[in-house]
């Protein structure tokens, strides 16, 4: 009984860092493999991701939770697909001043009560224009990070990550205001930010 | 509370705010589908050794300085009061010294009256003396009966409370005895003179040396006496102090 007793892990004692890392790394590895197809890579993406997560620790409750996990792989996706395109020298494609323009109309009060219920709709529709616009919107609003920390989580400068967030939330109004999907071709530079 | 002027603006912010936040809160939910249906294809990824090695180097590293920052922030409070406590007790410590010192200056003050350039002082009352060649209604006060050879009466003065005598020589020399009722009291200039204590007729005396000048002070019966020469040394003074009497009529 003693023995049994003995070999029951205590999360509480273990380092939150560790255990983040022990539960997602094999997911956390394929993710920055698909994008980068460098295992070297992979791993250099996945140790600059673990060092930035650590100066955020205490903003992570649950170890093994939908939020946990979707935040751990936002982050290392951002720095992979950063990584990409420092490798491949690409710009990456933004949406276009054209269309923020266009999606710059007020939205109603209706509308955000109306589209509630297509939340879930709205999001896939939001990462297929862009993914990387979806990624900082839910770090911005979601996981309630600020601008400076979400620029030094995604290894851009804060001027960068607010035009982004300002172009997020007006591809998200265009599509509410067209009332369906909205497709941009990807670029092969990779898209994300 | 002060108003809102655009109270419909923000709270249209504030629901964009939580509208914006469910569609994080769906995003993830995508992402995690996602995730969920290539996991047969993540759960057999082979994660590197040295990815392993490195994690636990980072973790044991992290450890380490949030044990120095603990340390550090604690010796840094540590410090900190420590350096409160030392000027608390500094300060204090000089406070008492300070006290100290006045204390012990306020009971030289009670026995002495020093007060900075003078030197009042009181007597108790003592028994009488004889007499030689005084003012006739010298009743009750004190003459000297030895003078140093060449010094003569010079002048003398009386009043109800005080008597004086003035001798001199055909030099520089004089002696001078004044004399008062304890009733009154005296202020001896004492400023850049030196004093000690003597004792002159089995009295406690004062001997106060300034300059040329010499005092002898006492109390001799219920007078107060005050003996001054100049150009004179102390041993001779103090032979015409011990010698005085008093005029017993």
């Amino acid at each position: 009984m003693l023995a049994v007793l003995l070999m029951i892990e205590d999360d509480k004692d273990r380092d939150k860092l560790e255990e983040l890392y022990k539960t997602y790394r094999k997911e956390l590895y394929y993710v920055a493999y698909q994008i980068l197809h460098d295992y070297h890579d992979a791993e250099d993406v996945l140790q600059t991701a673990f060092i930035k997560i650590s100066k955020h620790l205490d903003k992570i409750g649950e170890i093994r939770c939908k939020k946990t996990r979707g935040y751990l792989v936002i982050i290392v996706r951002n720095l992979s697909y950063d990584r990409f395109n420092e490798k491949k020298k690409a710009i990456p494609i933004d949406f276009t001043d054209e269309m923020a323009e266009e999606a710059d109309n007020e939205t109603s009060l209706e509308d955000y009560v109306l589209n509630l219920e297509r939340g879930r709709e709205l999001a896939e529709a939001l990462s297929k224009i862009n993914s990387g616009y979806a990624d900082l919107l839910t770090l911005k609003y979601y996981y309630d990070y600020s601008t400076s920390d979400i620029a030094d989580m995604v290894n851009l400068s804060y001027d960068v990550v607010s035009v982004r967030l300002t172009r997020a939330r007006a591809a998200l109004k265009r599509i509410l205001s067209k009332g369906g999907n909205m497709y941009e071709e990807k670029s092969e530079s990779g898209s994300g930010v | 509370m002060k108003k809102n002027p655009n109270p419909d603006r923000e709270y249209k912010a504030q629901l964009e705010h939580s509208f914006l936040m469910h569609i994080g809160y769906e995003y993830v939910e995508v992402l995690c589908s996602g995730l969920d249906e290539v996991k047969e294809e993540w759960e057999n990824v082979k994660v590197p050794e040295s990815l392993d090695r490195w994690m636990n180097d980072f973790t044991a590293q992290e450890r380490r300085m949030k044990k120095k920052r603990k340390y550090g922030f604690l010796a840094n409070r540590f410090v900190r009061k420590a350096a409160v406590i030392i000027l608390f007790l500094l300060v204090f410590n000089n406070i008492l010294m300070a006290s100290v010192d006045a204390y012990r200056l306020r009971l030289l003050e009670s026995i002495s009256y020093i007060q900075e350039s003078f030197t009042q002082i009181n007597f108790d009352l003592r028994s009488p003396g004889y007499k030689s060649s005084i003012p006739m209604n010298w009743d009750g006060w004190f003459y000297l009966t030895y003078i140093p050879k060449g010094y003569s009466l010079y002048d003398d003065n009386i009043t109800e409370q005080s008597a004086m005598l003035d001798f001199k020589n055909a030099g520089d020399g004089r002696i001078i005895l004044q004399q008062v009722s304890c009733a009154s009291s005296q202020q001896l200039d004492t400023e850049n003179s030196t004093i000690t204590k003597i004792i002159v007729n089995e009295e406690e005396a004062l001997l106060i040396e300034k300059d040329d000048f010499k005092i002898i002070s006492w109390l001799q019966d219920d007078i107060a006496l005050y003996l001054q020469g100049n150009n004179i040394n102390v041993r001779e003074l103090k032979k015409v102090a011990e010698n005085i009497k008093r005029d017993e009529k």
